[in-house]
């Protein structure tokens, strides 16, 4: 049998024992809140389409994974006994989402609130 | 453990104290305000990458539901008008994300790449086809969409006629994945497997067959296949999943750990969905109540397909 390289052996996972890297060329990280363009009340019957520009300035880099989606919601109905009972999760109040990148649309999901219940299952 | 899991079957959980049904207690809502965050499921959030918001400003457009009444609990046992609300709007909606900066030099070296050449970032995006179909015939389906890298495919179905078990309140039409076996679950607590309302499955896509032999295990085979499009990660538990949460999915990469070796629907001829009964005709034939047949009303397909962004100093680029 011929002889084992030892760099062979450091290229199997199992038998690589290497720290993890670290990052110093970050220089700092910031959760930055990205507000709509234009009003700041929506209803399904007037203003339905939120739009947000995520823009930044020079050295300015977004980390995608850490994106969340929030808003307040508004019991319009409150008489003091009604209460307002979302059936589902947040995302079940969107219908649509169309995702830009520079001006290329990179993704549109139409049925949105359906497609969100789908991938809760994966 | 989410209502939907709880929803299927609470006579086989043997567990004390879990929900059997939708009440006021167990679904309170509030009477005022309440604020919400959600991560977005669209894959193009999971890109690994930093993106430099100076050269690729990103822009998300959310539109509301235009039936008002679909996020929210039905009226039905214990919601009533006199103490559920139907009116509701938005405020303040924010988008919240980490932003990173580099060491000036290193960036200084990026800006000078950008101008010469670009960065490419490798990500998933997803097409949405929704389709009506006929509750007593075979669904042949076109997938209209041509992408040049798919990786996978998802199937939800809805029908009016699905198990929702004690969560009728809450289960509405865009997060009921129906099955034609939560019928039968529907008519027995024991939830017994009836072959003759199972399901089959098949994807043409030019010269190929998904999956190559017709293969006559119905919902298990479905489950097999989902789980290949998630490296075998799907944990639904079973009786949930042939019930009220269905999702077929097919994996159509050569190699999962690679890139690009999803399928070319491009040069394919097009993509035909056929779905039609494991056995029999039962599904064709079974008086639902209102009329005949047991398949669904309606059929969403998702297809997850890899694209590229190449970025650079003066344009952004986007290959699907």
């Amino acid at each position: 049998m011929e002889a084992l390289e030892i760099t062979d052996v450091l290229n199997e996972n199992v038998l690589r024992y290497r720290l993890k890297g670290g990052a110093s060329y970050i220089r700092d990280k910031r959760i930055k809140t990205f507000y709509p363009s234009s009003v700041s009340t929506y209803s399904s019957n007037s203003s339905s389409v939120i739009r947000f520009n995520l823009t930044g300035g020079a050295n300015e880099w977004i980390n995608l994974r850490s994106l969340l989606i929030g808003f307040t919601l508004i019991n319009a109905d409150n008489d003091g006994t009604k209460e307002l009972r979302p059936a589902y999760k947040p995302s079940s109040f969107f219908q649509r989402m169309r995702v830009m990148a520079g001006s290329n649309v990179i993704a549109e999901i139409p049925d949105l609130n359906r497609y969100e219940a789908m991938m809760d299952i994966l | 453990m989410t209502y939907t899991q709880l929803a299927t079957n609470p006579g086989s959980n043997t567990v004390q104290n879990v929900i059997d049904q939708a009440t006021t207690n167990n679904f309170g809502g509030f009477k005022s305000k309440k604020t919400v965050y959600y991560r977005p499921s669209c894959p193009f959030f999971n890109v690994s990458n930093f993106i430099p918001l100076s050269y690729c400003p990103i822009v998300i457009e959310l539109t509301l539901v235009s039936d008002a009444t679909e996020p929210l609990v039905n009226l039905s046992g214990d919601f009533t008008v006199a103490n559920t609300s139907f009116l509701w709007n938005i405020e303040q909606p924010i988008i919240t994300c980490d932003i990173h900066r580099l060491d000036d030099g290193l960036f200084a070296e990026y800006a000078e790449i950008l101008e010469k050449q670009s960065l490419p970032i490798t990500f998933n995006s997803v097409s949405v086809q929704t389709q009506t179909t006929s509750r007593s015939t075979d669904i042949f389906t076109t997938i209209v969409r041509n992408v040049s890298k798919a990786d996978n495919i998802f199937i939800s179905f809805y029908s009016n006629f699905g198990y929702k078990g004690g969560f009728q309140e809450v289960l509405k039409p865009h997060n009921l994945l129906y099955h034609p076996l939560s019928w039968e679950s529907g008519t027995s607590i024991a939830q017994r497997y009836y072959e003759n309302i199972d399901l089959s499955f098949q994807l043409s896509i030019g010269n190929t067959v998904i999956p190559e032999m017709n293969a006559n295990d119905g919902v298990a085979d479905s489950y097999k296949h989902l789980q290949e499009t998630r490296n075998n990660h799907v944990s639904i538990k079973s009786h949930m999943y042939r019930t009220n949460s269905f999702l077929a999915g097919f994996n159509l990469k050569k190699l999962n750990s690679a890139n690009y070796t999803g399928l070319n629907l491009k040069n394919n001829s097009n993509m035909v969905v056929r779905v039609k009964p494991l056995y029999g005709t039962d599904l064709y034939t079974t008086d639902n109540g209102t009329d005949t047949g047991l398949m669904p009303d309606k059929m969403y397909i998702v297809i997850e397909h890899e694209c590229i962004l190449e970025i650079k100093a003066q344009s952004v680029i986007f290959y699907d």
